[in-house]
């Protein structure tokens, strides 16, 4: 034995020596570098998009046996659908309900804004993938990560990476995607509306909503009870007062462990012989279209509210039904402001955001009730 | 699976989507009626005690916290709605100075409707009254139409 073959021996164990095996390994690796690069320096939902694309690039770095140790173990709270739920807990202890509690017909946009989770559900069937995996690629459309993970996992859990992927990828393409159709679907009339400032909503009123939303939507759709109850379970721990350490913790510390768990998982699944797919690239299409016809469903809500109310309320804030929160809502502030300086949409806004939360999460029960059984 | 089902179950999600937020709508709107309901009912019931229990502070009608040391302009405008001195019984005594960092007051009802409690934080009567005056002014509201629960001072 010599030297050379100590090192011919490290080099044909090596990592290097997997990628000349198999090169689809080297694609995966630059595109966790372009993930990081998005999430780093662009800024694109960096929280789960910098733990996702290192999932990605530790997933592919071969021979190292890691998707079977460490990343198997924590992949579990993905496929028990824990992690999302968790997320949802965190989200409904950051979340203020008061502007949906204020104006409810918000309610309605939230609703529209899930047009695009059908529209896509039935373009996927058409392009030939399985009934539950169409369902699962149509909540994209929801613009809500955690409910296209969830969904994802119970119906199409092949394809949890590019679902997982093009969410939150087009969560953080939001400020680009949005404005262009809202102002393709609105007027320079419509756009200009200011709204009257909202009525303020009392402690009683707060403390009752998440203990009523989850009683009424549990009772009717079962399958939400994941999503709904821990988002409301969240938000009740903020509002009562009484529980502010346990808020804190579901705020921050709770929901940063999950979100570092869950991005790992998600990015890990994305191996290469199951991501370098014609259906990865089908599945991102997919996903931009049903965001595009969410975005539009807000937008058309938003008009016929403002026909109905005799222009009171801006259709703009429509398309902050796509649950991305509060993104989402930013994007409508913007846009109001743009058409008029003094505009103060973003609390209006806040309203069809949040209601949107509870859309998704109802759209996604819907769709686990239909296909969870298949 | 066949189109023509897919597309039921895509029209029966969006309607089951609405049909939920809707239910959500209308339990909100009940929700909002019970809690003002029950919010008014407690507030009518805390008035009722607090005017059985503190006849001596009747000090605090408005029309008692008019003083000669006020300036014209500002009786001018407490005097669109306070009940002129010699009207008020509460009036022919005299003010009594409230404590600084938080004063509450609790006056009976009296007959032109003036009453209910109000809480002062860092606040003092005069600059009370005027707030109190600004707002029925800028609001157009007659000032024993509106409900002032407190007034506290910002930093």
């Amino acid at each position: 034995m010599n030297i050379f073959d100590i090192l011919g021996k490290i080099f044909s164990e090596s990592g290097f020596a997997g990628i000349f095996e198999d090169p689809r390994y080297l694609v995966m690796i630059i595109v966790a570098f372009v993930l990081l690069y998005l999430g780093i320096h662009k800024k694109y939902e960096p929280l789960l998009m910098v733990p996702i694309a290192f999932g990605v690039l530790l997933a592919n770095l071969p021979r190292t046996g890691i998707t079977d140790g460490l990343i198997h173990y924590l992949s579990l709270g993905v496929e028990y659908g824990i992690y999302p739920s968790l997320v949802f807990l965190g989200t409904g202890a950051m979340t203020d309900f008061g502007p949906l509690i204020a104006n409810p017909s918000s309610l309605l946009m939230g609703a529209g804004a899930q047009f695009g989770i059908f529209t896509a559900f039935l373009m996927a069937l058409l392009l030939g993938f399985e009934p539950k995996v169409a369902a699962a690629i149509g909540v994209i459309g929801g613009a809500d990560g955690p409910t296209a993970i969830l969904t994802a996992s119970k119906l199409a859990m092949d394809y949890l990476p590019a679902i997982a992927i093009a969410a939150y990828s087009y969560m953080a393409l939001i400020p680009m995607i949005q404005p262009p159709l809202m102002r393709l679907v609105t007027t320079e009339t419509e756009r200009k509306t200011v709204m009257k400032q909202a009525r303020n909503v009392s402690k009683k009123e707060r403390i009752i909503f998440p203990i009523a939303v989850t009683t009424f939507v549990v009772l009717l759709i079962p399958d939400t009870a994941p999503l709904v109850g821990m988002l409301m379970m969240g938000n009740l721990l903020k509002e009562t007062g009484l529980t502010d350490r346990l808020s804190d913790t579901a705020q921050n510390a709770l929901t940063n462990m999950v979100i570092i768990f869950l991005g790992l998982s998600v990015g890990a699944k994305a191996v290469a012989p199951t991501f370098l797919t014609f259906r990865t690239i089908e599945i991102i299409v997919l996903g931009l279209i049903a965001f595009c016809f969410s975005t539009i469903g807000g937008l058309l809500i938003g008009k016929i509210m403002y026909k109905v109310t005799g222009g009171k309320v801006n259709p703009l804030i429509g398309s902050a039904g796509v649950s991305a929160v509060p993104m989402a809502a930013r994007v409508s502030q913007i846009e109001g402001q743009k058409a008029n300086p003094s505009n103060y949409l973003l609390m209006h806004a806040m309203g069809p955001n949040v209601a949107g939360v509870i859309g998704s999460a109802v759209a996604a029960g819907f769709m686990l009730k239909i296909f969870g059984a298949f | 699976m066949p189109f023509t089902d897919a597309l039921i179950i895509a029209v029966s999600g969006v309607s089951v989507v609405f049909l939920m937020l809707c239910i959500l709508w209308l339990a909100m709107i009940l929700i909002d009626k019970l809690v003002s309901f029950i919010e008014s009912f407690e507030r009518v019931s805390e008035t009722n005690q607090k005017v059985v229990e503190s006849e001596p502070a009747k000090q605090f009608a408005f029309g008692a916290m008019r003083d000669e040391t006020w300036d014209r302009p500002i009786q001018k405008v407490i005097g669109i709605f306070t009940p002129k001195p010699d009207e008020t019984p509460a009036a022919k005594k005299p003010a009594e100075p409230k404590p600084a960092p938080a004063a509450t007051a609790a006056t009976p009802v009296q007959p032109d409707g003036y009453a209910g409690e109000l809480l002062l934080f860092d606040v003092d009567e005069k600059t009370a009254a005027c707030l109190m005056a600004i707002v029925c002014d800028q609001t157009k509201i007659p000032l024993n139409e509106l409900v002032f629960k407190s007034i506290r001072a910002l930093d």
